[in-house]
C-alpha cells in the first residue's frame, strides 16, 4: 500500500518533468534542425505543427504534424514530424499511436538516442516492462547528450520497469544511479524522493537492513524540508516501518506525526477553504452593500427627478407670471400713454372750443353788426361810408379765414394727419407767392412790403412754410402802423443754415411778452396766455419751424419794429 | 416755341372756368373735363402736356384714380392734384411711383404757376431748374420746356443747334436763345437718344440738321445760324467711319 502511493506520486514527477525534458542536448539539435527546415519551407503545415509542438498546443501540433506527413519528402522531415507527433499523443495519453510515431523513427544515429529513450518510456507507460527495459537500454549506451534530469528521469523509469519485472538487482542498480543523478542535481525534493523510491524498492524486496536506514534518512531530511506532503510521507513510511518491526509506541508516535502533518495539511488547506469563505462572506455583504448603493442612488435618482420637476414647474410657474406681469405692464404702459394722449387731445379740443367761442364768435358778430351798418348806409346812399365798411369787413373776414385756417391746421398737426415732406425748393417764389395774397392788406395800410431776396435752395415742408410765412407776414401787418415799411430778405445765414427775415416798424414787442414767446420752446396750450396777444399763430409757426428743423428767432424793440428771422436747414 | 396743352379735370364748373380762364391769359391751352370718363376719352384721343387733377370729383377721388390708371399704362404725363384738403390719408391711398406734386385750395396765381413748375420738374427728375431760374430749362426726349414770362412754354428738339457743356449744366442753343439743364452731357445724349444729334466734341452735340458746312481738315463745323463748333479729331474719326461718303 504505502509504495503504491509512492510510485504513484513518482509518476506523476516523471509527466512533470517530461516537459523540462526539451532542454535536452538531443532536442536542441533536433529543433535546430527543425528551424533549419521552417526557414527554408516558410508557412507550410510543418512549421505551424512545430510552432504548435514550442507553444504546447499539442491537439492542434497533432493535427498539423499529420498534414506535414503526408507531404514530406525527406526522411529527416519525417522523423522530426513523428517525434513531434509522438510526443503530442504521447502527452494526450494516445500511448498506441505514440507508440507508432516513435517506431516509424528512422535509425539515424541523431534520432536513436531520442527514438529510443521515448520507447521505453512508452512501453512504460503500456506496462510492457520487457521491451521498456530493452529501449531503455539502447538509450543507455549513448547517453553522453542526454540532459540531467532526462538522465535521471529515464533511469527512475528503467528501475521501475525492473521492479515490475521482479529483477530487483538491476531495479537496485538504476535507482542507485538516479540517486547518484539526484546528488548532482542538487535538489533537496528529488533528493529525497529517490532516497524514497530505492528504500520503497528494498522494502519489497524484504531487504529491510538496506531499506530502514534510507527511510530514516529521508525522514530526517524531509524534517529539515519545508514541503509538508514529503514529511507526512515519510513519517507514514516510518510509522509502517515501525509497525512491521513490531515497535508500535514509535510506530504510533511517527502516525501522530503524520496524522500532525496532514492535520497541518488539512488546515492549510481549511485555512484556505475559510479565507475562501470569508471571502464569500465579504463578497456577499459586498455585494449587499453594492445592492444597498444601488437603492441609495435609485431613491436618489429619484429625489433628484422630483427636485427636477420641482424646479421646472416652478421655472415655467415664474414665466408664467412674469409674462402675465410684463404683460400687465405693458398693458399700464398703455394704458398710462393713452390716458396722456387722451389728455392732450381733450385739451386741444377744450382749446379749439374756447377759440371757437371767443375768437370766432366775436369777429363773426362784429361782421354781422358791420353787415347791419352796411345796409342802414345803403338806405342812406351813404358810399364813402359803405366804402369804409365794406374794407372793415373785407379785413374782419381775412383775419377770420386765417384764424380758421390756424385751427384747421393745429389740429391736423395735433392728430398727425398733415402730410409732410421736406424736399428741395427755391426760397423766393414761395416768399413771393405768399405776399401776393397780402398786397391788398398792406395797400389798405398804406404799407410798403420790400423784397430782397437771393435765389436760395432750401430742404423744407412748402405747405408748412407757407403757413408759418402767411403768419408771420400777418402778425407784421397787423403790429405795424399805417405808412409802415416791412421788409423781407433772404439768404444764406451759415454752411448748413438759410435765413428768411421779416422786419417791421411796428410797434414792437414788450419784453415780457417777448420772453414768453421766446419760452414757447417747450409749448403746452396751458402755457398760452390768448389775453396776452400770444396766440395760436405764433405757437403754430413754433410747432412747424421746429418740425422742418429750423429756428424761429424774435428781436425786438418798443415803438421801434420787430425783426422776425426763421433759420431753415440750406439745401446745396 | 409752342404753347402747352393741359388737360384739367374739374366738377365744379366755375372753378373750372375761372382757372382755365386765368391759365388761357398766361399762354396755356386748356381743354376742360368734368368726368373721369370725358377725361380717359380725351386723354386717348389728345396730347397733353400736363394734367391737372382735382381730387376730389362728385365725392370720390376719381382724380388719384385717373393718376394710378395712367401710371400704371405708363402713359408719361406730368400731374397737378389740386384738393383743398391738406390731409394725409387722401394722399395715401395713391401710392404712386413717382412724387406727387400737390396744390392746396384756395390758391393765388402765383402758386399756380409755380405749381405747374413744380409738377414739370418733379416728373422729368430735373428739379429746381425752371422754378429757380429762368435761364433753366426742363428737357424731355421731345420737347423742352423753357419759361416765357411766368408761363412755361416748349421748343421742339429739333429747334436746338447744338448741346455745349457749360460747367455742371448743359446749354443748350436754339434760335430763340440758349437755356441751361442741370444735366451732364452724357445725360442729355442719353435723354435725346436721338440720332440727328452727335457728338463732335467732347464738350458738344450737334444737331445734324442744322449743320451747313464741314471743313474736315480745319477741324470746324459751321452751322446754318453762322456758329462755329470745333471738331475734335476722335469724334472726327468716328464720324467719317459712320458716313462712308465722306471717305
Amino acid at each position: 500500500m504505502t509504495f503504491l502511493k509512492s510510485f504513484f506520486v513518482l509518476l506523476s514527477i516523471v509527466n512533470l518533468l517530461q516537459v523540462k525534458d526539451k532542454k535536452q542536448t538531443n532536442i536542441n539539435s533536433l529543433k535546430q534542425k527543425a528551424e533549419i527546415i521552417c526557414k527554408k519551407k516558410g508557412s507550410s503545415p510543418f512549421c505551424l505543427a512545430y510552432s504548435y509542438y514550442l507553444d504546447k498546443k499539442f491537439d492542434s501540433c497533432y493535427i498539423f504534424s499529420n498534414q506535414a506527413l503526408a507531404l514530406s519528402n525527406t526522411q529527416d522531415e519525417k522523423d522530426i514530424l513523428n517525434y513531434i507527433q509522438g510526443h503530442s499523443a504521447s502527452k494526450k495519453k494516445l500511448y498506441k499511436k505514440a507508440l507508432q510515431n516513435f517506431l516509424e523513427i528512422s535509425e539515424n544515429p541523431f534520432y536513436k538516442n531520442l527514438k529510443h529513450k521515448k520507447l521505453g518510456y512508452i512501453y512504460l507507460s503500456l506496462e510492457d516492462y520487457e521491451k521498456s527495459v530493452f529501449h531503455y537500454s539502447i538509450w543507455e549506451q549513448d547517453i553522453e547528450n542526454t540532459s540531467k534530469e532526462s538522465k535521471r528521469i529515464s533511469y527512475h523509469n528503467l528501475a521501475l520497469s525492473h521492479v515490475f519485472l521482479k529483477n530487483y538487482s538491476d531495479s537496485d542498480k538504476y535507482f542507485k544511479k538516479e540517486l547518484a543523478q539526484a546528488i548532482i542535481e542538487k535538489d533537496t525534493l528529488i533528493y529525497i524522493n529517490a532516497k524514497i523510491n530505492i528504500a520503497n524498492a528494498y522494502y519489497n524486496q524484504y531487504r529491510d537492513n538496506e531499506a530502514i536506514p534510507l527511510f530514516i534518512d529521508s525522514y530526517k531530511l524531509a524534517k529539515q524540508y519545508s514541503n509538508i506532503e514529503l514529511k507526512q510521507n515519510t513519517a507514514k513510511n516510518m510509522a509502517v516501518v515501525e509497525k512491521n518491526r513490531k515497535n508500535y509506541k514509535a510506530s504510533v508516535n511517527y502516525y501522530i506525526e503524520a496524522g500532525k502533518w496532514k492535520d497541518s495539511l488539512w488546515n492549510r488547506d481549511k485555512i484556505w477553504e475559510l479565507s475562501e469563505a470569508d471571502k464569500k462572506v465579504a463578497l456577499a455583504q459586498k455585494e449587499i452593500e453594492i445592492v444597498r448603493q444601488k437603492e441609495k442612488l435609485k431613491l436618489q435618482a429619484f429625489q433628484k427627478k422630483g427636485f427636477l420637476t420641482g424646479i421646472s414647474f416652478l421655472l415655467v410657474f415664474i414665466a408664467v407670471l412674469s409674462y402675465f406681469y410684463r404683460e400687465r405692464t405693458k398693458q399700464n404702459k398703455l394704458i398710462t400713454q393713452q390716458k396722456e394722449d387722451l389728455n392732450t387731445v381733450n385739451k386741444t379740443k377744450d382749446y379749439l372750443f374756447s377759440v371757437v367761442s371767443h375768437d370766432l364768435r366775436s369777429p363773426i358778430n362784429t361782421l354781422r353788426k358791420q353787415h347791419e351798418k352796411l345796409l342802414k348806409q345803403v338806405i342812406k346812399k351813404d358810399l364813402i361810408g359803405i366804402q369804409k365798411t365794406t374794407h372793415t369787413a373785407i379785413a374782419l373776414t381775412e383775419s377770420t379765414y386765417r384764424l380758421l385756417n390756424n385751427v384747421l391746421h393745429w389740429s391736423l398737426e395735433q392728430s398727425n394727419l398733415m402730410l409732410f415732406k421736406q424736399e428741395t425748393y427755391p426760397l423766393s417764389p414761395i416768399i413771393e407767392q405768399v405776399l401776393y395774397d397780402f398786397e391788398n392788406l398792406a395797400m389798405t395800410k398804406n404799407i410798403i412790403l420790400n423784397t430782397t431776396l437771393n435765389s436760395i435752395l432750401s430742404k423744407i415742408d412748402l405747405e408748412s412754410l407757407k403757413i408759418i410765412l402767411r403768419n408771420l407776414i400777418d402778425n407784421a401787418i397787423k403790429y405795424t402802423k399805417n405808412d409802415g415799411i416791412i421788409h423781407i430778405k433772404s439768404g444764406v445765414h451759415s454752411e448748413k443754415q438759410c435765413y428768411i427775415e421779416i422786419e417791421d416798424t411796428g410797434v414792437g414787442i414788450p419784453p415780457d411778452i417777448l420772453s414768453k414767446i421766446n419760452a414757447l420752446e417747450n409749448i403746452d396750450i396751458d402755457k398760452i396766455d390768448r389775453s396776452n396777444g400770444v396766440g395760436l399763430g405764433l405757437l403754430l409757426c413754433q410747432t412747424l419751424i421746429k418740425k422742418n428743423k429750423g429756428t424761429l428767432i424774435i428781436e425786438s424793440t418798443l415803438e421801434k419794429g420787430t425783426k422776425t428771422k426763421i433759420l431753415l436747414p440750406l439745401s446745396t | 416755341m409752342k404753347k402747352l396743352k393741359l388737360l384739367l379735370l374739374e366738377d365744379h364748373i366755375d372753378e373750372a372756368e375761372e382757372l382755365a380762364d386765368f391759365l388761357e391769359n398766361n399762354s396755356y391751352k386748356i381743354t376742360i373735363t368734368t368726368t373721369l370718363k370725358d377725361a380717359e376719352k380725351q386723354i386717348n384721343n389728345k396730347h397733353f402736356d400736363l394734367i391737372i387733377l382735382d381730387i376730389m370729383i362728385q365725392g370720390k377721388p376719381d382724380g388719384i384714380s385717373l393718376a394710378k390708371k395712367l401710371n400704371d399704362n405708363n402713359v408719361d404725363i406730368p400731374f397737378l392734384f389740386l384738393s383743398s384738403m391738406q390731409t394725409k390719408l387722401l394722399f395715401d391711398q395713391a401710392k404712386l411711383t413717382k412724387p406727387i406734386t400737390y396744390l392746396l385750395k384756395p390758391f393765388n396765381k402765383l402758386e399756380l404757376l409755380f405749381s405747374l413748375e413744380l409738377a414739370m420738374e418733379k416728373h422729368y427728375e430735373q428739379s429746381n431748374s425752371i422754378s429757380l431760374n429762368t435761364n433753366n430749362a426742363i428737357l424731355s426726349p421731345a420737347s423742352l420746356f423753357i419759361k416765357k414770362n411766368k408761363s412755361i412754354q416748349k421748343v421742339t428738339v429739333d429747334e436746338i443747334n447744338y448741346i455745349e457743356v457749360e460747367e455742371k449744366y448743359s446749354s443748350l442753343v436754339c434760335e430763340e436763345g440758349n437755356y441751361l439743364i442741370k444735366l451732364s452731357l452724357t445725360k442729355v445724349k442719353e435723354l435725346l437718344s436721338n440720332p440727328d444729334f452727335i457728338q463732335v466734341h467732347r464738350n458738344f452735340l450737334v444737331n445734324v440738321k442744322s449743320i451747313k458746312e464741314i471743313y474736315l481738315d480745319d477741324n470746324l463745323i459751321i452751322l446754318s445760324s453762322g456758329q462755329q463748333i470745333p471738331f475734335s479729331e476722335r469724334h472726327k474719326a468716328a464720324f467719317i467711319k459712320s458716313n462712308p461718303i465722306l471717305k
